[in-house]
């Protein structure tokens, strides 16, 4: 008789919950698109796609709830205590229930926007929650093996999704582009985890801390390979050429989904590996990451100011924030750390919403792309202009929104552990984005408007994302640490960042 | 330094093997002497090939073979839990249901939406 390993299937619990839901909806849209009429109801693609969004939003909601409770617990429970795969902590679970947020509102946000591009089909929001669960595999992994299983379950979903508009050539590009230079970078992070095994002798990040030589160089060789592979995937300059094409030519509410959610993932499974594995390299480290963040800076915010398409401009301007998250990776300290996960919640919030906007303007097939087509539209459509004009804001890091906290905490760790001149160059390319953030509410508030047929009304979905969005980005800008809520209270976001980092410290 | 010297001996070892491999093939070759037909077919004895090997494949061969690829998965998980079934007792029974339940719901939506339809 072999003994069962003594696994603990409550570890998974959130991510076989989504997985569960992905699984749910493949079999429903099958079983809907044979019926005529459910429960009295005429079964058309509309509704097909509204009851599939109604399965994904559940199951995602589930999720938040699961992973919240998981996070109020605290403590850490490993799946298999022989072989420690995947850990469910108090990082892992905030994490998590931060990824399920974003995909629930990712969900909400394109039940209209697949209709009006006629894409409408099901496996749509199954594939979203396929990749979900890939990204919550990745930040609860605790081993090499484990990253990278998450990392692939995380890619593949989204290469679809990119070329989610088949008919449309840009989309297919983007699909076909990303997907070749993102299984480029799952190469490359293989063979430096290959390395790195190679050094220590195992797989897990235990392993890799006990083992870890810091004087061999095929460690150095290994640990400059994974830190590529996750480069290309949160789009670090020089390995950042790919994300604007790729927005671009994703539908917009696909950009939207995986401009956010990729990045929470990647950057809170890179905490994990600096604060669990590479904790003896964190010296030569610092060095990588200052010289990576402050060319991202620089380089995003600069291409940023020549853009004459939205879509480009935010995939610049979503360059330029993984330049300002690195910064709590090159502080190394708690404070930086817990900086970047309040920063990451804050831009879930003002980015989502931005695509939000543009995704709510899409009109019978075509997305509204161009930066001019923004122009008067605080004269047609009042609500949104307001609604754009405050996230553009608070991408701009004006006091008052999330984006202003989120820089502010991220600058004063900088300080803290005396990274000077990356929060001098940090500030003067703040100011420089400044220029092409406001350059979309100027025309909004101050032009004519064009002859440019918008969609005149809101989805509901939409508008919730929207409102979601708008008053989340005002209540973590304005009391990061009382967020006002009607059903559970005043909450502490700042708190929660606190103690979701704090594990790595010891506390 | 001793291990500067590994890490140039990885790299050297890794450019060689694949040079020497090619070399090797060329000079270990045999090639056809004769341009004669029969020693350039494909298939020196056996089938006679119908036409040139280059040539547009319809795209339903590579969902035949996509779903070929999920069952060829699930005979590499089955072949070593069939020989361990006795010693795993029966929890295993109930894992390999979850596994094999799972890619039977992909079989099915793959059956539903006529991926094996051959029109």
């Amino acid at each position: 008789m072999i003994p069962a390993p003594d696994l603990n299937l409550s570890v998974l619990l959130p991510i076989i919950l989504v997985a569960i839901g992905s699984m749910t909806i493949l079999m429903g849209e099958v079983l809907l698109s044979r019926a005529d009429t459910v429960l009295g109801r005429e079964v058309t693609e509309s509704f097909i796609g509204t009851v599939l969004a109604g399965t994904a939003i559940f199951f995602f909601a589930l999720t938040l709830w699961a992973s919240g409770v998981a996070f109020a617990g605290g403590g850490v429970q490993v799946f298999n205590p022989d072989n420690p795969m995947y850990q469910l902590d108090p990082f892992s679970s905030f994490v998590t229930a931060v990824l399920a947020l974003s995909a629930l509102l990712s969900c909400a946000l394109s039940i209209t926007y697949l209709s009006e591009l006629r894409i409408n089909h099901g496996e749509y929001y199954a594939l979203i929650m396929l990749s979900a669960s890939g990204m919550m595999l990745m930040v609860a992994a605790v081993d090499l093996i484990a990253v990278f299983l998450g990392l692939e379950l995380m890619s593949i979903p989204i290469y679809v999704l990119a070329g989610f508009d088949r008919r449309k050539l840009r989309s297919n590009e983007s699909a076909l582009k990303y997907f070749l230079i993102g299984s480029f970078a799952s190469a490359i992070l293989l063979y430096g985890m290959a390395l790195l095994y190679g050094v220590s002798g195992g797989t897990s990040f235990e392993a890799l801390r006990a083992g870890f030589d810091a004087d061999n160089p095929m460690a150095l060789v290994g640990l400059g390979l994974v830190v590529v592979g996750f480069a290309f995937k949160i789009s670090m300059v020089p390995f950042h050429q790919w994300t604007p094409d790729v927005y671009e030519g994703a539908p917009s509410a696909v950009t939207a989904y995986m401009s956010v959610t990729v990045k929470v993932a990647a950057f809170a499974t890179l905490i994990r590996l600096l604060a669990m594995a590479f904790g003896p390299l964190e010296a030569s480290l610092e060095t990588i990451f200052w010289v990576l963040s402050a060319l991202t800076i620089v380089v995003g915010n600069i291409m940023a100011i020549i853009q004459e398409n939205v879509k480009r401009m935010l995939a610049y301007s979503s360059i330029a924030h993984a330049g300002y998250l690195m910064i709590g990776l090159v502080t190394g300290t708690i404070e930086g750390y817990s900086a970047m996960i309040f920063y990451l919640i804050a831009y879930t919030f003002m980015n989502l919403g931005a695509f939000g906007v543009v995704v709510a303007l899409a009109n019978r097939g075509n997305d509204c792309e161009r930066i001019a087509s923004f122009a008067g539209l605080a004269r047609t459509r009042p609500g949104l202009a307001a609604v754009m004009a405050l996230f553009m804001l608070s991408l701009a890091g004006i006091p008052g929104t999330a984006g202003f906290m989120g820089k502010f905490k991220i600058f004063m760790a900088a300080v803290n552990s005396g990274d000077i001149w990356l929060l001098i160059i940090g500030v003067l390319m703040s100011v420089v984005s400044v220029y092409y953030y406001l350059r979309i509410p100027v025309l909004m508030y101050m032009r004519e408007p064009e002859d440019e047929s918008h969609r005149t009304e809101i989805a509901s979905g939409e508008g919730a994302v929207l409102v979601v969005c708008a008053l989340a980005v005002l209540a973590l800008g304005l009391f990061p640490n009382r967020v006002p809520t009607l059903l559970f209270g005043d909450l502490d976001v700042l708190d929660w960042a606190n103690r979701s980092v704090g594990m790595f410290f010891g506390g | 330094m001793d291990q500067w010297v590994a890490a140039a001996g990885f790299v050297a070892v890794a450019i060689i093997v694949p040079v020497s491999m090619l070399v090797g093939a060329k000079l270990l070759a045999v090639t056809a002497k004769s341009s004669s037909k029969l020693k350039t077919m494909t298939y020196e004895c056996g089938e006679e090939p119908e036409g040139g090997a280059w040539l547009q494949f319809h795209p339903r061969y590579y969902l035949v073979a996509l779903i070929f690829v999920l069952f060829d998965i699930e005979a590499v998980f089955l072949f070593p839990w069939a020989l361990a079934i006795e010693e795993l007792g029966g929890l295993a029974i109930v894992d390999m249901l979850i596994f094999v339940l799972v890619l039977l719901l992909g079989w099915g939506y793959a059956l539903r939406k006529g991926a094996l339809k051959w029109q």
